[in-house]
């Protein structure tokens, strides 16, 4: 039957196209069917506001709302109490408190908040020694007093190669260097009005008196999404959902050097997925590339030998600090990183940690250049490469420092409180043609308390695997062998 | 500005969310096409200006079709014709498995259309949207519009006689 809504675009396609007109029946026949075809669409009006109020929680102006979020609105769970919004309080030195009715916010403002304390406020300085578990040229470090630099965790492995470094940079002049060692402080409460009160199936989580919300995550629902965590301490983790992992063919098929992207490319997949999910980038300085597994393959590639190139590489945008870029010890970049997949350069994931409020005390530095270049030698005091014994030593050369802070964890009250100590961070210009080094920097720190610890705690060896002894003598004092 | 976005959502929301269906014929992943859509609006909304060639409206059916196409190269397919929901009638029991079918079939030849049409005979006959607006959306003239539409039309039909013949399905 030729419906008038039928008629109508009959009419309107003849004005265009009067030869339609010959096969008027055929042209009715489709579009009945199409018409009758139309399938009914499923409409969740719940999905709708929902979405709404969303989008206008995060609308530019924060300062109005048209409806209040309920972040808890989904039909699994069962509120008790008025409003179902989580307040974030930040404790410490500056309480934000959110009622019922405002978003969930860490209340993230453009600039870091001071707190100035008097000089050596945070106590003695210990030294952060590398650890077993950190690459080769790396030192995340776990902190502890000089008694726990003794323990087994303090290895330097002994190394056919030894490495000399040498400074052939500008003249050192350390008087001016800003003697500020930094502390992250205060802790985001996380207080639910709802959460708290709620009850979850058989459970009734107001039993439990005085909870507090630890951390929480949200995953999105499309298997191309994200799922988010949230900590009190404030670190944020950015894992993606399956849909966004290459998988593999059998057999695994390993990348090669002409598979990894150039740092262009990485840092405007970055940037993209920054921009997308609205993160403020405004406490950080430009983006770095984090190449050091594909310096590490590249330089196993020289030998001939088959090099594993890291599926994923990262881009870090460091966290600054009045100015200066924060690094860790191994000289790369601390502060929002993002993971990317190479094989379908998609992000998987990103690690922030968000830093609000920063306690600065006043510390000594050394400001001696001769005892920095000592300390250099044999690649500063973060450094595994031990050259007793060494059957070659190969000469590495330094160039000119950048003044950068270094993340460090001091331990004090049960708890892990992270530093920013002021450090120089030397980069390697000229390295051993025919011997394999995969470190890019070589960082000294610059706190008395810190470099006297390094230089003064004797190395270790310990018994290789294949059963031969490591070197039993060592260019330090009281050697201890552990077998 | 609040209000201006406020009324655009109310306004064309649930319009996009058909569009969305009507391409994927999937609840949830037109759900999230949705929501990023918006988002994206959202985001672009303060540099919007209307002007010719652009409406509001266009404006956003281009954001979803961008969005659509992001979705499938993650995708890397298409849902096919028998994800399709329930029959836009109310039929007897004994009739709804040769409607559905008739409708799995007629979906199935949409399909086999070229994207460009397929989305013109979307938004004319199952968004009922005049070809002035369809112009707007897909950014041609109003005239090439309807010859495209002209165009799909005729080939639908060609490939609904090729379903018929190879099924003797009767439709309705």
């Amino acid at each position: 039957m030729v419906t008038p809504h039928i008629t109508e675009i009959l009419e309107e396609l003849y004005a265009h196209d009067p030869s339609l007109r010959e096969r008027e029946s055929d042209v009715v026949a489709a579009l009945e069917a199409l018409l009758r075809a139309k399938p009914e669409v499923p409409k969740d009006d719940a999905f709708f506001t929902e979405l709404k109020n969303t989008l206008l929680q995060n609308m530019p102006s924060k300062t109005s709302m048209q409806s209040s979020p309920s972040l808890f609105s989904s039909r699994s769970f069962s509120l008790i109490g008025a409003g179902a919004a989580l307040a974030l309080i930040i404790a410490v030195p500056v309480t934000y408190v959110l009622t019922s009715g405002k978003p969930l916010s860490f209340s993230h403002h453009e600039n870091l908040a001071f707190t100035s304390l008097q000089t050596n406020a945070f106590g003695v300085l210990s030294f952060d020694a590398p650890t077993q578990s950190a690459r080769p040229t790396s030192g995340m470090g776990g902190g502890g007093s000089p008694e726990q630099a003794l323990s087994a965790d303090k290895l330097i492995y002994w190394n056919p190669v030894g490495y000399a470094y040498h400074y052939t940079g500008d003249p050192l002049d350390l008087t001016a260097i800003n003697p500020t060692v930094y502390r992250k402080s205060g802790t985001y409460t996380i207080e639910g009005n709802g959460l708290t009160s709620a009850v979850i199936g058989p459970v009734d989580l107001s039993a439990f008196q005085s909870a507090q919300i630890q951390n929480f995550s949200l995953k999105q629902r499309d298997k191309n999404g994200y799922s988010v965590s949230v900590s009190d301490d404030g670190s944020i983790y950015i894992n993606a959902n399956d849909g966004l992992w290459t998988t593999y063919n059998e057999p695994y098929t390993p990348l090669t050097q002409a598979d990894i992207p150039s740092d262009e490319k990485l840092i405007a997949i970055a940037r993209a997925f920054i921009q997308r999910y609205r993160m403020d980038t405004s406490l950080y300085g430009e983006p770095v590339v984090d190449r050091a597994q594909v310096l590490a393959a590249d330089e196993v590639a020289k030998t001939g030998e088959i090099a594993y190139y890291p599926d994923m590489m990262n881009v870090t945008l460091p966290l600054m600090i009045e100015g200066v870029p924060v690094k860790q010890n191994d000289g790369s970049p601390y502060g929002m990183s993002i993971s990317i997949n190479i094989r379908n350069s998609m992000v998987v994931g990103a690690s922030i940690t968000s830093i609000q409020n920063i306690d600065r005390s006043t510390y000594t530095l050394e400001t001696d250049p001769d005892r920095i270049f000592d300390v250099l030698k044999n690649g500063g005091p973060y450094n595994y490469f031990n050259n007793a014994e060494a059957e070659k030593i190969e000469d590495v050369d330094l160039g000119t420092p950048e003044v950068v802070l270094i993340t460090q964890y001091q331990y004090e009250n049960n708890e892990n409180a992270l530093l920013f100590i002021p450090a120089l961070k030397f980069p390697i210009v000229k390295k051993p043609a025919d011997f394999p080094l995969y470190q890019t920097s070589v960082v000294v720190p610059l706190p008395k308390d810190i470099l006297d610890q390094a230089t003064n705690t004797p190395p270790i060896y310990r018994t290789l695997d294949d059963g031969t002894s490591a070197p039993a003598e060592i260019l330090s004092p009281e050697p201890v062998l552990i077998k | 500005m609040e209000g201006d976005f406020a009324a655009l959502y109310d306004a064309y929301a649930r319009e996009i969310y058909d569009f969305l269906y009507f391409k994927t014929f999937h609840k949830t992943i037109a759900e999230d096409l949705t929501s990023t859509t918006f988002l994206k609006a959202l985001e672009a909304f303060p540099r919007f200006r209307e002007q010719k060639g652009a409406t509001e409206k266009s404006w956003l059916y281009r954001i979803a079709k961008n969005t659509l196409t992001d979705h499938y190269r993650t995708q890397k397919h298409h849902l096919d014709s028998e994800t399709l929901s329930l029959p836009s009638h109310h039929t007897p029991l004994d009739d709804e498995t040769d409607t559905q079918l008739a409708i799995q079939k007629v979906t199935a030849a949409l399909k086999k259309l070229p994207e460009k049409d397929q989305e013109l005979l979307i938004l004319r006959l199952w968004q009922d949207l005049p070809y002035k607006e369809i112009a707007l959306i897909l950014q041609k003239t109003e005239a090439s519009v309807k010859m495209a539409s002209s165009r799909a039309l005729k080939a639908l039909h060609a490939l609904l006689s090729l379903l018929l013949i190879l099924t003797h399905l009767v439709l309705w």
